[in-house]
């Protein structure tokens, strides 16, 4: 039973190490630091309070998987010169840091996580 | 306070406030599509009194100490943004040093497999997304552990079945949180079928601690045997109608917390302490439990 023990301690040491050597490769897209349950849900959370709702730009009938690609498109494309030329490119400035509004000052950057909800949810 | 604020506090709640992996079965918050979170837990319980029957008395042979050591690996897997997959495993080792005197066999040193608990949760309402609480169905698996049954220390039941659950799970204003598991459970081997009942209160205390109330109650379909009560003998142990009640309170602490770099990546860490209040045929034990929290991701 001790050996069992040991032997389960030792297999979980090595999953923490390797948990430890994945997350220093930088693969979660949503900000350094942030888990994917969290970012998913607080991307899931601003989606559905700013940007898809009865008072947002999009209604949630709106929302399906090509529209997800096209807010996708417009988030990847926000720093670019050169933008996807929809009205998405438009939309997603209600999300900080917007156009840069000064309310946006010291908050997370909601786009991202949009971004990472909406890549996640609909397999983008 | 500004709605990213009130976002992140909730989100945290799910992480802080949760039900202790050791003490729950499932859970209404899911993790990402394609990501999920595993947990190790050590669970240490001991008792020096029994209820026989519904009344409390010590155990057999005077008091003398039962004891269980565990050590639970839980995890979860977000299959989709409504599905989730879940499972627990665990090996465990008892004590009894009643010596040869006692009324029931004592075998010192029981240990084995517990029983594997392997799950599917379907959340069908979601709270982010609409008012009022998040609500999921869960269907699981149990599969019997590889220990001996039959005595007082054994560490279960040993028998194969499922279970069924109805999960409720609301954050209440911007640091709390309240969850709510009713389910049922139906095994092999004439143990009797379980309703069972699991309730969390959680709160947030700062950015990174949580404080939670659990209790969970257990409610055996009655089989007209009790513990010393003829026809009752130790090989039906698993056939005893066992009631339970058992309040936890737990301290929970979020170790991820923005840039900061960390050499292991230990999500969360907490302790549990619980005590059995109430029950049928089953050890007054106090439970103390420590755990271990990890995320990953496959996307």
């Amino acid at each position: 039973m001790k050996r069992f023990i040991v032997g389960l301690s030792v297999c979980i040491l090595v999953a923490c190490l390797a948990q430890a050597a994945l997350y220093a490769s930088g693969s979660i897209s949503a900000g350094k630091g942030i888990n994917p349950r969290d970012a998913y849900t607080m991307g899931k959370a601003l989606t559905f309070q700013k940007l898809v709702c009865p008072s947002c730009p999009l209604e949630k009938r709106d929302l399906d998987r090509d529209r997800a690609l096209s807010l996708k498109n417009s988030l990847e494309a926000r720093d670019e010169a050169v933008k996807p030329g929809t009205e998405d490119d438009e939309h997603i400035n209600v999300l900080c840091p917007g156009a840069g509004d000064a309310v946006c000052e010291g908050q997370p950057d909601e786009q991202e996580l949009v971004h990472f909800y909406l890549t996640r949810r609909y397999k983008l | 306070m500004t709605r990213n604020r009130l976002v992140s506090l909730a989100v945290l709640l799910a992480a802080t406030v949760a039900v202790p992996p050791a003490f729950s079965e499932g859970s209404p918050w899911l993790p990402a599509p394609g990501a999920g979170t595993f947990s190790v837990s050590y669970v240490s319980q001991e008792a020096t009194e029994f209820y026989r029957a519904a009344v409390k008395g010590p155990t057999p042979a005077g008091g003398h100490e039962l004891g269980q050591e565990t050590l639970w690996v839980n995890g979860t897997y977000g299959i989709s943004d409504s599905l989730a997959l879940d499972f627990r495993i665990g090996a465990a080792e008892s004590s009894f040093m009643a010596g040869p005197s006692a009324p029931f066999p004592p075998k010192e040193n029981l240990s084995g497999l517990q029983d594997v608990n392997a799950g599917l949760v379907w959340r069908f309402r979601d709270e982010v997304v609409s008012s009022g609480p998040s609500l999921a169905l869960r269907a699981a698996a149990i599969v019997g552990g590889s220990y001996t049954t039959g005595y007082i220390s054994s560490l279960g039941d040993g028998g194969d079945g499922g279970e069924v659950s109805l999960l409720i799970g609301k954050y209440v204003g911007e640091r709390g949180a309240l969850s709510a598991e009713v389910g049922y459970r139906h095994r092999s081997e004439n143990i009797p079928a379980d309703t069972f009942l699991n309730l969390s209160a959680g709160v947030l205390v700062g950015d990174r601690v949580g404080l939670n109330l659990g209790y969970r109650m257990t409610d055996a379909e009655s089989s007209g045997l009790d513990i010393g009560v003829p026809p009752f003998s130790p090989a039906r142990f698993p056939e005893l109608q066992e009631d339970i009640e058992l309040v936890t309170g737990t301290v929970s602490i979020a170790l991820r917390s923005g840039e900061t770099p960390r050499a292991i990546a230990v999500d969360s860490l907490a302790f549990t302490y619980g005590s059995v209040v109430g029950g049928r045929n089953t050890a007054v034990s106090d439970v103390f439990s420590i755990s271990l929290g990890f995320n990953f991701d496959t996307y």
